[in-house]
């Protein structure tokens, strides 16, 4: 027993080592993640990791994540300046439970390309409980029981090229006075209450954009 | 002793030789780049590159760089005419410290389509163009620069499609006489001092396109600019045109079918400069912003 506590003690000395290291040095400026990767590695262009939560701790403020090839890349919550591109591929985040991505930085989050599945169970698309700049490309956001994009915070927002659907709130709900979003060729389909919602002191502006099918 | 000397002397000779031959000759007409390269290698299909820069050494003048995967490729600069495709896939550059992206300083003509430029907050420039023919910039994302997005301030044609310009100082700056530069379906956002600027006399159009989050959206200081179907969204001052301040003369801007909403100041009509919207052409200026100066040409306000 005692030789047993010892040996475990020991693992997790090292275990608590490794995260520190983790999050000090050899951080990159450019993470990778593909559905042949393994959270074990340094999210390198040669080693790739599996989720994006991983790529994010190895990941500099103001860095960039990189999704190699098509597939889920699990739900995270974002607390640093990043930008996360997905070209030519299908980057989904499956989030049956919880939100699919929670925001939480003063700094800007750019994201391009990811598809966000609630599954009907879902909370929210995307979560910002606090963001500096937050820009939404090329999204498609769909089945989550609240919304698509909460934006409950201060901030500015913009959202290109994207489809919001199927959400039982709002497809986007911006709700303090002190935020704004730009909305640009975005189409919000079948969302309960409204497409796009503008509460609290909001400020919302639509540019060539549509909604349809809402009831 | 000696002979370890010779030795090394023959091989030093030899990596010289290697280096000048690559320029001189075996050129590709389509150099390839990817994470899996290596600059040691050729550049073609089966033996990629993993830089611009290397990639650029061995392409003939008015050849292609492809880029297959997606990844870093490093800064660059383009001394001759090329074509850069990336298409499909995130093919980025991140900038050093107090440097620009890429430098482009040919006669010819440079076409870069799906790079995305990163500059951290302190790199200097993401693109500087020191000479060019004509620069078409197709599917380009350049952000958080410390300086400009585009500097353009030469003579030379300059076509903006589809692409994005946020966190610098000015989004595309345009800065003279002999330059033209038309912009379509693109984006400004969160610029510190414009989102896209002409002055010195240089001419720019820009279409279809959107400014939002900036200090000045769109801003003649002088040379001309034109804007039709665009939308200023949420910045300090919409639209402005500077006075006599530049020794090009005043700015002139003219818009048709905008949409200027949330902005502080609407627009901004210095002495002597102008500022007219066309007709036929509706132009939307919601209520609560404030204008400055007095439009050439009067259009009907909400």
């Amino acid at each position: 027993m005692q030789g047993h506590g010892f040996a475990t003690n020991v693992i997790c000395g090292a275990a608590i080592v490794l995260a520190f290291t983790v999050t000090a040095p050899a951080q990159n400026n450019r993470s990778f993640v593909a559905t042949t990767g393994n959270d074990a590695n340094n999210c390198s262009a040669s080693a790739y990791c599996r989720t994006f939560a991983a790529a994010l701790a190895v990941t500099n403020p103001g860095g960039e994540i990189v999704e190699v090839n098509s597939g889920g890349y699990g739900p995270a919550t974002i607390t640093q300046p990043v930008v996360i591109t997905a070209v030519g591929v299908d980057a989904s985040i499956t989030a049956t439970s919880g939100n699919g991505l929670t925001i939480n930085t003063a700094g800007n989050v750019t994201i391009t390309g990811l598809n966000l599945h609630g599954g009907g169970t879902g909370s929210v698309g995307v979560e910002v409980q606090a963001v500096g700049f937050l820009r939404l490309y090329s999204m498609q956001i769909e089945n989550f029981v609240n919304y698509g994009v909460d934006f409950p915070a201060g901030g500015n927002l913009a959202i290109y090229d994207s489809k919001i659907n199927d959400c039982g709130g709002a497809g986007l709900n911006v709700r303090n006075a002190a935020a704004k979003a730009y909305v640009h060729n975005t189409a919000f389909d079948n969302d309960n209450i409204a497409g796009a919602l503008a509460n609290d002191g909001g400020m919302l502006a639509i540019a060539d954009s549509s909604r349809a099918l809402q009831s | 002793m000696q002979q370890t000397g010779f030795t090394t002397n023959v091989i030093v000779g030899a990596a010289m030789a290697l280096a000048f031959t690559v320029p001189a000759e075996a050129l590709n007409n389509r150099s390839f780049v990817a994470t899996t390269g290596s600059d040691a290698n050729a550049c073609t299909p089966t033996a990629a590159c993993r830089s611009f820069a290397a990639a650029l050494a061995v392409t003939s003048p008015g050849g292609e760089i492809v880029v297959v995967t997606s990844g870093g490729y490093g800064p660059a600069t383009i001394n001759q005419p090329v074509l850069i495709t990336a298409i499909g896939i995130d093919a980025s550059i991140t900038a050093t410290p107090g440097n620009p992206g890429l430098t482009i300083n040919t006669t010819g003509n440079v076409t870069l389509t799906g790079l995305r430029l990163h500059g951290e907050g302190t790199a200097s420039n993401g693109i500087v163009v020191s000479a060019v023919g004509f620069l078409r910039l197709y599917d380009v994302q350049v952000e958080n620069f410390a300086a400009d997005g585009i500097q353009f301030g030469v003579g030379g044609n300059l076509a903006l499609y589809d692409s994005k310009i946020t966190d610098c100082q000015i989004g595309l700056a345009v800065t003279n006489p002999s330059a033209k530069a038309y912009v379509h379906n693109s984006a400004f956002d969160n610029n510190s001092i414009a989102g896209a600027q002409v002055t010195g006399g240089g001419m720019m159009t820009i279409a279809d396109s959107s400014a939002h989050y900036n200090n000045i959206a769109f801003y003649a200081e002088g040379g001309t600019m034109k804007l039709i179907g665009d939308r200023a969204v949420f910045n300090q001052v919409g639209i402005a045109a500077s006075g006599t301040t530049d020794p090009q003369g005043a700015g002139q801007l003219y818009f048709a079918d905008c949409l200027l909403s949330d902005n502080a100041t609407s627009y901004s009509v210095a002495s002597g400069g102008t500022m007219a919207g066309s007709s036929p052409g509706t132009t939307l200026l919601t209520p609560g912003q404030t204008p400055s100066g007095t439009l050439s040409t009067a259009i009907t306000l909400l």
